[in-house]
């Protein structure tokens, strides 16, 4: 039996909040008004990129190594490209804010738990010179990983068969995901779909219509017809924003970065999140992703799931 | 699907409010998400469930 956990709130406060793991179908937490506010005021904050950059002397005090840096874009932490003199490329994410460590955390965890996995690349993460997957140094917490090497699904040309080899790595990512157990689970996404229905507080931003009203009827029929049953769908830790940045075309098959926003939800969603960005063509059917849907059994993501299945 | 692309254009327009300095690469999903929305929107619920439903069923798996 899981202990109680807490979600972390906005102004540092603790809510007591259901548990989260194997045993749990929905996170009911998710779905209150102090995760949604706590999950709001997370990206609501400048990202702490304008601060001096400490990377190259974390590298070499933490990591024992030395290499040339250069920071890349990245919304909420500081992400910096590591090339070292041996040749190895890598990727160092830093934070000076507390609620990165958590983050943290569960993206070292999570992405550690994928090694040796099949069927899809992910990077590894790099352990500090204690062993640590995770440090916290001086008021700076972060890890490093390694850096997969390819074109961005963005980048490519999205041909039947590149879209089925996406859907089928997604779904062994997920059935991956589902052996695995980081911490911080639980802590404030606001992309976690409990956030969803609340977040039609921010149509003010919304340029007119159609964006504005095709934006309200799709959450109003999100309300009525598709919340009521995600406790009839299986969850699980999921990657949670397979976009077409973060899915890769590596020479090793196809990979995954950045789960920062990874969190407890339908196993159903990597594969609807990563299909709603390939919506493209009026023409064809749902407007392309049918052969990324075609990639995952549709009993893949019911209850019933065997978690030792495989349709190798 | 429709959710998820209303729910990143929410979320992205509400922070490119807050940072405009950062707004083209907070929106570099969005124009993608709306016209997909575009698409889907005239599906509704009960077909575009169907539709869905008809590619998973036959997954080549």
């Amino acid at each position: 039996m899981l202990s109680a956990i807490q979600v972390r709130a906005a102004g540092g406060r603790r809510h007591a909040a259901a548990p989260v793991g194997p045993d749990q179908v929905t996170d009911p937490a998710a779905s209150s008004e102090a995760y949604f506010r706590a999950a709001s005021a997370t990206l609501a904050l400048r990202a702490g990129s304008s601060e001096p950059d400490m990377s190259a002397a974390l590298l070499e005090r933490l990591y024992g190594v030395t290499g040339s840096v250069a920071t890349l874009s990245s919304e909420i932490e500081r992400t910096v490209a590591v090339d070292l003199p041996d040749g190895r490329r890598m990727i160092l994410k830093t934070s000076t804010r507390s609620e990165a460590v958590d983050s943290f955390r569960f993206q070292a965890a999570a992405i550690a738990g994928l090694r040796g996995a099949a069927g899809f690349v992910a990077p590894e993460v790099i352990p500090t010179s204690s062993g640590a997957l995770v440090f916290e140094h001086e008021g700076v917490c972060g890890y490093l990983q390694t850096r997969l090497e390819g074109i961005a699904v963005h980048q490519a040309q999205l041909t039947p068969d590149l879209l089925f080899r996406t859907g089928s790595a997604l779904a062994r990512l997920d059935l991956a995901l589902d052996r695995v157990s980081p911490p911080a689970t639980d802590r404030p996404i606001l992309w976690h779909i409990g956030c969803w229905p609340r977040l039609m507080e921010f149509a003010q931003y919304l340029p007119s219509a159609p964006v504005a009203e095709q934006v309200g009827v799709a959450m109003a029929e999100y309300v009525e017809f598709v919340e009521p049953h995600i406790s009839n769908v299986a969850w699980q830790v999921t990657h949670n924003d397979p976009s077409p940045f973060n899915m890769m075309v590596t020479g090793q098959g196809m990979g995954f970065i950045d789960f920062g926003d990874g969190c407890w939800s339908p196993r159903i969603q990597d594969l609807a999140i990563a299909a709603s960005h390939i919506v493209k063509d009026p023409t064809l059917p749902l407007g392309g992703p049918n052969n990324l849907l075609q990639a995952m059994p549709l009993s893949f993501h019911f209850r019933r799931w065997k978690r030792d299945c495989s349709w190798d | 699907m429709r959710a998820r692309q209303s729910a990143l254009i929410l979320v992205n327009y509400w922070r490119s409010h807050l940072f405009p300095a950062d707004a083209q690469y907070i929106k570099k999903n969005v124009a993608r998400a709306e016209h997909g929305l575009s698409i889907l929107t005239p599906l509704g619920a009960a077909s575009g469930e169907a539709a869905v439903l008809a590619a998973m069923s036959s997954s080549q798996l």
